[in-house]
């Protein structure tokens, strides 16, 4: 009876060990784990707004939209209405 | 009483006047502190800024800076919350609470300020760069390669890496 119960036990773990490896492969491309990148975090010294060079494109558009809304609070309201 | 009253008045104004003009003298101490690479001692001064003046942008910003150094990543975050409030248009800002947010694995919300960076400043390539490593740990593999090709067409050589391994 043991040796029947030792035989089913190793049958059981070649049976794992062929099985596993197989499985492992199946199922690479799901779990593959990713590749360590590490992100850029080169030091940067602080920039005055009046300094920064992307800065007077962002301020051109602001009063511009403001300009716009200005000209159109100037409209009298009924203007705007729709007749 | 009367002298009691005028003596307080006066270290009162006097206190307010030093502590006003040695704003950027505190935070030139801790640029120096930087420059010797001794964080801890610069995110003094910074402080001491602070406390003065808790809105001050510079001391905030590079409080921001020396947290990040010292991997103390949430509270560069909360620091650069505060200075994104009154200070909008700043590209080094949304850089550097992306990297502290990539490092928090708060991978969603460094792409978001990657995005906010790159829509002030298009050309920047740290950015370009940090933004496609985020898409590819957000498994958004098209997106984080074409990131990669602008990379690689203004010659960026750890861009060309990547994309070789990752994209082609």
């Amino acid at each position: 009876m043991k040796n029947k119960l030792l035989i089913y036990y190793y049958l059981f773990i070649i049976g794992v060990c062929t099985i596993t490896p197989i499985t492992a492969n199946s199922s690479v491309a799901l779990v593959q784990e990713k590749k360590d990148y590490g992100i850029q975090d080169a030091k940067r010294p602080y920039t005055k707004p009046k300094d920064r060079p992307y800065l007077p494109k962002n301020l051109k558009a602001i009063p511009k939209s403001s300009q716009e809304k200005s000209k159109l609070d100037s409209v009298p309201k009924k203007a705007l209405k729709r007749k | 009483m009367k002298s009691f009253t005028l003596s307080f008045l006066f270290s009162i104004i006097m206190s307010s006047v030093f502590s006003q003009t040695s704003i950027p003298e505190l935070i030139q101490s801790g640029n120096q502190k930087v420059l010797e690479d001794d964080y801890k001692g610069a995110l003094y001064f910074y402080t001491k800024v602070l406390q003065i003046e808790p809105t001050n942008p510079e001391a905030l910003y590079y409080s921001g800076i020396m947290k990040y150094n010292m991997q103390d990543f949430m509270n560069a975050i909360n620091d650069f919350d505060n200075l994104a409030i009154s200070d909008t248009n700043n590209v080094d800002l949304f850089y550097y609470r992306g990297n502290a947010k990539f490092k928090m694995k708060m991978l969603n919300e460094a792409l978001a300020d990657y995005s906010k960076a790159l829509v002030l400043d298009s050309t920047d390539q740290d950015c370009l760069y940090n933004r496609a490593i985020t898409l590819y740990y957000l498994d958004k593999k098209e997106e984080s390669c074409k990131d990669l090709l602008k990379l690689r067409k203004l010659g960026v050589a750890k861009a060309e890496e990547l994309w070789t391994e990752q994209c082609r």
